[in-house]
C-alpha cells in the first residue's frame, strides 16, 4: 500500500478549511506590496542607497535592485531580430550511484541551434562526457548529486561560450533555468571561476546572453518592498519577510498584458560582489500569455545585455514569440527541444550501465554488486512499466 | 544493384512485423511495397507493407493548432526531432539458400534487422515463384482484417505495383482468377476485393464480371 488515504483525507479537509482565511490574509499582503511597489516606482536613488546600508547592516542580504527604469513601468513587445543565431541549452546527468554495479557518472548537454532569416533546418547538438575512477570525486567524498548538478551547469556556459565564438554575426544564448550557478554562493570555487570566465567570453563575443526561468516563485522584489517600508533607523531589521507567501510574479501578474515584461532590476546577494560590473546579473519578468490570462516567466540577463536597449527588446521579442510555438504551454520552443536533446532516459542509462559492465568485464576486471535495494527498485520498476 | 534500406525492426513475429523509420527513409517505401528483412547471409524474410502510420507525440499536437508554422519549425520536427513512423508489414515468405518460399519462416527477423526495399527484379522473382500461394497469408481471416487492415486495397495495389514490374501481359489475369478461387465460399471479401482491383485496373473491370 502506498498511501494512507484515509489519514491524509482528513488533512486534506483542514487544509481546505483553513483556504479562505490563508487567501484573506494573503490577499492583505498583497495590496500592501502594491501599494508599496506604486508609492516607491520613482524612489530608484533612495532605495538603491538604502540597500547598500542594508548590506552593510546585514552581509547576505537580499533583494532586487532598482535600475534606471521605474519599478512600476511596463514595456510592450518589440520587433524581433531580422537576421541571428540562437544557441538553447539544456542539460541532464546520471548521478553516481552506491547502489550500482559500478560507480560513474555522466553530463549530457543538448543544445539547439536555430537560425533567424535564413532558410536553414535548426541543428541539435550534444555534447555527452562520462566520469569515473579519480574524477568522480571531490575532496569531500564522491561527487554528490549536488556537485554534479554545478559541473553540469557550468560545463552548459562553456559549451554556450565555445558555440558562440565559432558563429559569426548576431548571437543569443539562452539557458533553461537561471544564469547564475545554483549553489554558488557556497563558494564553489574552482566551477565559480570556469563559470566567471565562460562568461567573460560570452560578453567578449558580445553574446546576448540570458536564463530562462519558467514558474518563479521569486520574491526579490517583494524583499525591496519590505525594505522600502522599513524606517532608515531600523535598517539592522532589513531582510525581515513580513511579505511571506506574496511572489513576485503575484504582483507583476495584474500590471502585464501578453508579451509586456517588466522593468529590469538587478539582484543583491551574497554572491553579487563577485562579478564584474558588466557580468552583474538582471532580470526581468515577462509575459508570455497570448490570452488575458497571464504567464509569467523570469528572463535574468547580464549587465552587458541589460545596458543595451537593442540587445534586451530583442531578447524580448525572441523570447515571446517562441513561447507561442507550443500551443496551451507558454514555454520556449528552443528550450523545449534543448531539454529533449539532452535528456537521459531511464532505459539509456540502464543501456549505459550495461555497456560499462560489459568493458570492464572485457577486461578481465571484477565488477561490485548491485545493492539489494538497486535490484529492488529495478524490478518494481519494471512491473510499473508494464 | 543498390540496396535501400527502408528502416529497422522495432518488432517481429513469424506473421509480421514493425519496422521504424526515420522521416527521411519515408520516400522510398509505400503502402503495398514488398520489403526483406535479410537476417543472415542465405536467410531472408519478405513481406508486404500493409500500414504506416505516424505516431503523434504530445508535442506536435500542441503545435497543430498554431497557424502558421514556421518552415524552420516543421523542418526541425521532420528531420531531427525522433517522430515515431511505424510500417506494418505482414510475412508473405522467405527465401532460404537462394530458394524462394511462400510460407511462413521458422524464425522471424530480430529487433534493429534492417529491412530493404524490394527491387522489380525481386518483385518478379518472388511473384513468379509457386502458384501465388502467398495469397493465402493475405487472405487469411483474423490476420489483416483483425486489425482494420484494408485487405482489398493491400492486394490492388501489390498487383498494380507487380504488373507494372512484370510489364507481361497474362500475370494479373493469373493473379486474380486464383484470388476468386481462394475466395469462392466468401462473397463479401470477393466484393470488397474486386472493387478495389477495378480501381487499380479500370480498363479491365470487366473480365470480372
Amino acid at each position: 500500500m502506498a498511501l494512507d488515504f484515509q489519514k491524509v483525507r482528513q488533512q486534506i479537509k483542514e487544509l481546505g478549511e483553513n483556504a479562505p482565511q490563508r487567501e484573506i490574509e494573503l490577499r492583505k499582503l498583497h495590496d500592501t506590496a502594491e501599494l508599496l511597489l506604486s508609492k516607491n516606482s520613482p524612489n530608484k536613488e533612495y532605495l538603491q542607497d538604502k540597500i547598500k546600508r542594508a548590506v552593510q547592516a546585514k552581509e547576505n542580504f537580499r533583494c532586487a535592485i532598482p535600475t534606471d527604469e521605474e519599478l512600476t513601468q511596463t514595456f510592450p513587445l518589440p520587433l524581433e531580430p531580422k537576421e541571428a543565431t540562437i544557441f538553447a541549452v539544456d542539460g541532464s546527468q546520471i548521478n553516481p550511484s552506491r547502489l550500482t554495479r559500478v560507480e560513474y557518472c555522466l553530463i549530457n548537454i543538448g543544445i539547439f541551434k536555430m537560425v533567424y532569416g535564413k532558410e536553414e533546418t535548426p541543428k541539435p547538438i550534444i555534447k555527452t562526457k562520462l566520469y569515473y575512477g579519480d574524477d568522480i570525486y571531490s575532496s569531500r567524498g564522491v561527487f554528490t548529486n549536488d556537485d554534479v548538478a554545478l559541473i553540469r551547469d557550468m560545463q552548459e556556459r562553456e559549451v554556450l561560450a565555445e558555440l558562440a565564438d565559432q558563429t559569426t554575426g548576431k548571437v543569443f544564448t539562452i539557458t533553461d533555468g537561471p544564469i547564475e550557478l545554483w549553489g554558488t554562493e557556497n563558494k564553489k570555487g574552482l566551477q565559480f571561476e570556469k563559470y566567471l570566465t565562460a562568461l567573460s567570453r560570452l560578453h567578449k563575443r558580445g553574446a546576448v546572453t540570458a536564463g530562462y526561468v519558467d514558474k518563479p516563485r521569486s520574491d526579490l522584489v517583494i524583499r525591496l518592498l519590505e525594505l522600502a517600508a522599513l524606517e532608515d533607523d531600523r535598517i539592522k531589521e532589513a531582510g525581515d519577510h513580513w511579505l511571506r507567501g506574496i511572489s513576485d510574479t503575484g504582483l507583476f501578474k495584474p500590471k502585464l498584458k501578453p508579451g509586456e515584461r517588466t522593468a529590469l532590476f538587478g539582484i543583491q546577494n551574497g554572491s553579487a560582489s563577485k562579478y564584474k560590473e558588466e557580468t552583474k546579473i538582471h532580470f526581468f519578468y515577462l509575459n508570455l500569455s497570448m490570452t488575458e490570462k497571464p504567464y509569467l516567466a523570469r528572463v535574468e540577463v547580464p549587465a552587458w545585455v541589460a545596458n543595451d536597449k537593442q540587445k534586451l527588446n530583442e531578447l524580448h521579442a525572441i523570447l515571446y514569440k517562441q513561447s507561442q510555438i507550443i500551443h496551451g504551454s507558454p514555454y520556449p520552443y528552443m528550450l523545449h527541444r534543448a531539454h529533449e536533446i539532452a535528456l537521459v532516459s531511464f532505459d539509456e542509462t540502464r543501456q549505459l550501465n550495461l555497456m560499462v559492465e560489459a568493458e570492464l568485464l572485457n577486461q578481465g576486471l571484477t565488477i561490485g554488486t548491485e545493492s539489494g535495494k538497486q535490484t529492488s527498485k529495478d524490478f518494481s520498476a519494471r512491473k510499473i512499466k508494464r | 544493384m543498390s540496396v535501400i534500406e527502408i528502416g529497422r525492426i522495432l518488432q517481429a513475429s513469424t506473421t509480421e512485423f514493425i519496422v521504424g523509420c526515420r522521416i527521411d527513409q519515408l520516400t522510398a517505401p509505400g503502402f503495398g511495397d514488398l520489403v526483406r528483412a535479410p537476417i543472415e547471409k542465405d536467410f531472408a524474410v519478405y513481406g508486404l507493407i500493409y500500414d504506416i502510420r505516424i505516431e503523434e507525440d504530445g508535442l506536435v499536437r500542441q503545435m497543430a493548432t498554431i497557424n502558421p508554422i514556421e518552415a524552420a519549425i516543421i523542418a526541425d520536427n521532420q528531420v531531427n526531432r525522433i517522430v515515431p513512423i511505424e510500417m506494418r508489414v505482414i510475412v508473405v515468405g522467405y527465401k532460404y539458400k537462394g530458394q524462394i518460399k511462400h510460407q511462413l519462416p521458422s524464425r522471424p527477423a530480430l529487433s534493429l534487422d534492417s529491412i530493404n526495399l524490394c527491387s522489380n527484379e525481386e518483385l518478379i522473382e518472388f511473384t513468379t515463384v509457386g502458384e501465388f500461394d502467398y495469397f493465402r497469408h493475405l487472405l487469411r481471416n483474423n490476420v489483416l482484417q483483425g486489425k482494420d487492415a484494408p485487405v482489398g486495397e493491400l492486394i490492388s495495389t501489390h498487383l498494380k505495383k507487380a504488373q507494372d514490374a512484370h510489364d507481361e501481359i497474362g500475370w494479373y489475369e493469373k493473379a486474380s482468377k486464383v484470388i476468386i478461387s481462394m475466395l469462392r465460399d466468401d462473397y463479401i471479401s470477393l466484393m470488397i476485393i474486386l472493387e478495389a482491383l477495378s480501381n487499380a485496373f479500370p480498363n479491365e473491370e470487366n473480365e470480372h464480371e
